[in-house]
């Protein structure tokens, strides 16, 4: 399962801090919305049923920008290496 | 409860430190009509990519170079570049304004003569002439620009030949404080060759002087070098009168004028520092005006600028193939427009936009064509949306050039069609197809067959 | 005296080793004894340490690049007037000028001035136009000449001697001693910055620079000649002293009134062992050690915005000779909440 560093700090308004690198980042509403839902532990279909619920968005292009967003996370070093699977 | 529109996540990185090349995120607004048209529409019905000529855009470009000139001049004559875009169509919107043609081959004249442009309007540049083109551009009094002495000679010798008076001008190669000199093409000013063919001209007795020529360069952006320009072909006209009494009839300034289109690695964007047309008239025809040439002999200025006419009129549309990411997690987006149809991407960082609303968010992009060559970029860094397959573009500024320097690489060169000024399109060049390609070529019998 | 309140948005808070004239001219602008500014910041980054001191900048907001032309800039700017009502505007920055010089009138119309060259003025003294700007007002500058091909510079070296300085049209400048450390050069500003590259005489001596203002009508408001004391590896002041110089004065005031200068201008000279003065750039705004100016008796910011405001105004007089500045870095101690707050959102 995916999981979000833990040195990872989010703020409401998008802010990401890495304590652990000193990097920083932002987010756009969606994403933080995502980062959150992903925080909290809840994987693929639990996020696409609630992203659904508030968004008009279908299955088929959220799938693509989910696993596209994930990617980039990923790049940034910001999911746990070892609590891919 | 209705759902709140979706927009796809986004996370960037704060550059903290290294000051980055984009400093406010800029949003790129669509562009989803031309001339009240929609793009989608001409797409759906053309195919993709497009190339679409606005010709609103052409007469109201026009009408605004004239009265900049002829507002400050009494005598202001335009000739259509004809090698900037010799598409019929796009000729014959400049002929009804009331341009001449100018043109550089053989090939040009004849595409010129058959769109029905009278043989003495006709300004014939360049240094390919062949000796059939110059008959043909002397029976049909057509103005010939000499380039250089074997070509003066000639010209000297078919006019005896034939017994007729050619109607020639000097092209005069200068420095003007712009670089590099362009001085391959005429007699240079400087070292004295442009008197000396001038001289030569006149001693001829069989050659008709009309008017003497320059052309600067091209994508100029200072007004300052056709100011001198100017000067220099007044001062020539001044001794040429006092030397032989020959009053000219008319000097050329050519063409060159910048476009607002952004030269590759420029700082400031095109828009920002291309002069108007207004300013390079005011430079030239002060110079004119100021020179000492005498009011009532003042010559009629001719202008040839195809790039600041044509470029703004067209526009290149269409899809995306696809979006990756590269090694290094920039954003790699390929569309269906190749450097082969869009040859001016090697020299400017053309202003591509989406044709539908997208997310406000934009991504460092690599936008490339579809070729399967490396060069094969139409911009290298651009923050841009992120489209998917099947979405569209649109380039702008793509009138000039691109649709004479195209090349047929892989795939096949599309439609050209222009939209009327009720924003009507109209299919002026139809798209190749394999059977266009194959008409040209011959398989010798012995290779007509293989088995594999 | 109540003092003028007025609200002055500016650039350059890049007060980094190698400083924007940004801060220097706040501090110019809050000790002014006739005006109350309110100081508007504009920045490219969001580490500009100005965006943090707050004692000097009242408010910061984020602005889009220059090169990504006047419009998005202009509207940029339509949104903070709406917030801050602009009064002045002042840009530090060279690669603003152009910009905003081209939107002066848009400006005006917001009720947003300025006091910049005009652009004739900002044209003109561009690198590669010295000879002419030094044969048109009667100033020495160093022989120079303008190449487009390593085989320019061969037909025409022999008119050098060697060491010359090879310089890029807008920025980059190096000294080369032979013809191979020319065409290294070359290669290296063509590169960079394009063609034409131009060549100078060397001229050997010690630099000198002047900061002034102008009326835009001929009269020199205010000028303090200066020599840099110790100079970084980056070829900036880490220290200076003003002089007492005629010559160099005179020099000034020639240039600023044979071209009707309008706003602030730094002019980089040299002075040889003859006691020539060459003249070897025009920086077309105030510069960075311009509070050296302040601190001696003449406050060119605030002049400046007092011109800007349309104010008649007396030309300082004097200025004290032989102060001194001694540039210094210093590790402010920033909130990661406003760090946060400006990356975000833009303002702070």
């Amino acid at each position: 399962m995916l999981k979000i560093k833990s040195t990872i700090a989010i703020s409401d308004s998008g802010f990401v801090f890495d304590a652990g690198t000193g990097d920083s980042f932002s987010l756009n509403n969606t994403g933080l919305e995502i980062v959150r839902l992903i925080k909290e532990g809840k994987d693929f279909p639990e996020i696409i049923q609630k992203v659904s619920e508030k968004y008009e968005v279908d299955e088929e292009s959220f799938e693509r920008y989910y696993y596209d967003f994930v990617a980039t996370l990923n790049q940034l070093n910001l999911i746990e290496k070892d609590g891919e699977d | 409860m209705s759902k709140l529109t979706f927009e796809r996540p986004i996370i960037q990185r704060i550059n903290a430190g290294l000051p980055s090349k984009y400093g406010m995120p800029r949003r790129l607004d669509p562009i989803s009509h031309i001339d009240g048209t929609s793009i989608k529409s001409l797409l759906d019905e053309f195919g993709s990519p497009l190339f679409v000529i606005s010709e609103q855009t052409i007469r109201k470009t026009y009408k605004e170079a004239h009265r900049a000139f002829s507002s400050r001049y009494p005598n202001v004559q335009f000739s259509w570049s004809y090698k900037t875009n010799y598409l019929n169509a796009v000729c014959n919107v400049f002929h009804q304004e009331g341009a001449w043609a100018e043109v550089v081959s053989g090939f040009e004249y004849q595409k010129a003569i058959e769109n029905g442009v009278p043989g003495e309007l006709i300004i014939f540049n360049g240094p390919d002439k062949s000796t059939d083109d110059l008959r043909l551009a002397i029976e049909n009094n057509s103005l010939i620009h000499i380039d250089h002495f074997d070509e003066l000679y000639e010209l000297i010798h078919l006019s005896k030949e034939m017994g007729e008076r050619p109607k020639v001008a000097i092209r005069v190669n200068m420095d003007t404080g712009f670089y590099p000199l362009w001085d391959r093409f005429g007699f240079n000013f400087e070292n004295g060759e442009a008197w000396d063919a001038l001289n030569r001209v006149m001693a001829s007795k069989t050659l008709d002087l009309l008017g003497l020529h320059t052309h600067i360069g091209t994508y100029i952006l200072s007004t300052d070098g056709y100011r001198i320009a100017a000067e220099k072909l007044a001062s020539l006209a001044v001794k040429l009168e006092k030397k032989y009494g020959h009053v000219l009839k008319y000097i050329d300034l050519g063409g060159g004028f910048a476009s607002k289109n952004t030269l590759r690695g420029a700082y400031y964007p095109g828009t920002d520092t291309a002069p108007s047309f207004d300013d390079f008239a005011e430079a030239i025809t002060s110079a004119l005006m100021s020179s000492e040439i005498k009011p009532d002999h003042l010559p009629m200025l001719i202008l040839e600028t195809g790039r600041a006419m044509i470029d703004e009129a067209g526009f290149l549309a269409g899809s995306v193939l696809a979006t990756k990411r590269l090694a290094d997690g920039r954003r790699a987006t390929i569309i269906d427009v190749g450097v082969n149809i869009l040859f001016t991407s090697f020299w400017y960082d053309h202003d591509i936009r989406p044709v539908e609303a997208v997310s406000d968010q934009s991504e460092d992009t690599t936008i490339y064509g579809p070729l399967c060559m490396n060069i094969d970029v139409i911009r290298g860094n651009i923050m841009f949306p992120l489209l998917k397959k099947g979405d569209h573009f649109v380039i702008r500024r793509v009138g000039a050039y691109n649709m004479t320097q195209w090349m047929q690489f892989i795939t096949l060169r599309p439609n050209v069609i222009m939209l009327d000024s009720k924003g009507k399109p109209h299919l002026i060049r139809k798209k190749e197809s394999l059977e266009t390609i194959n008409s040209l070529e011959n398989t010798p019998e012995h290779l007509k067959n293989f088995e594999l | 005296m109540e003092k003028i309140k007025v609200n002055v948005a500016l650039s350059g808070l890049n007060n980094i080793d190698n400083p924007g004239p940004g801060i220097p001219v706040i501090r110019g602008l809050k000790e002014s004894k006739i005006l109350d500014v309110r100081v508007i910041g504009l920045s490219y980054e969001n580490l500009e340490p100005g965006i943090y001191m707050h004692d000097l900048v009242d408010k910061t907001y984020k602005v889009p690049y220059p090169s990504d032309g006047f419009e998005p800039f202009l509207d940029r700017i339509r949104y903070i007037h709406e917030q801050e009502n602009i009064q002045v505007l002042i840009p530090n920055f060279d690669s603003e000028l152009f910009t905003v010089m081209k939107s002066e009138k848009i400006l005006q119309d917001m009720g947003i001035r300025t006091f910049l060259p005009t652009l004739k003025q900002f044209e003109e003294r561009h690198k590669s136009n010295l000879p002419e700007y030094g044969e048109k007002y009667g100033v020495k500058v160093p022989y120079s000449e303008t190449i487009t091909s390593l085989s320019d510079w061969r037909r025409i070296e022999s008119k050098f001697e060697y060491p010359v300085v090879v310089k890029g049209k807008f920025y980059d400048a190096h000294i080369a001693y032979d013809r191979d450390q020319v065409s290294i050069f070359f290669n290296k500003i063509a590169a960079k910055w394009g063609l034409p590259i131009v060549i100078q005489e060397f001229v050997r001596g010690t630099e000198v620079n002047v900061v002034a203002l102008g009326d835009g009508k001929g009269n020199t408001i205010g000028a303090v000649p200066m020599r840099k004391t110790y100079i970084t590896d980056k070829g900036k002041g880490w220290g200076g002293i003003t002089l007492q110089d005629q010559t160099m004065m005179d020099l000034t005031q020639k240039i600023i009134s044979q071209t009707q200068w309008r706003g602030g201008m730094e002019l980089e000279l040299i002075r040889t062992s003859k006691n020539e003065l060459f003249m070897i750039e025009i920086n077309p705004r105030l510069p960075a050690w311009v509070y050296l100016a302040v601190a001696a008796g003449q406050n060119l910011p605030e002049a400046l915005v007092l011109l800007a405001l349309g104010k008649e105004l007396k030309p300082f007089s004097q200025y004290e000779v032989g102060k001194m500045f001694i540039r210094y870095s210093y590790d402010m101690i920033c909130d990661m909440k406003e760090f946060e707050e400006f990356s975000t959102r833009g303002e702070v």
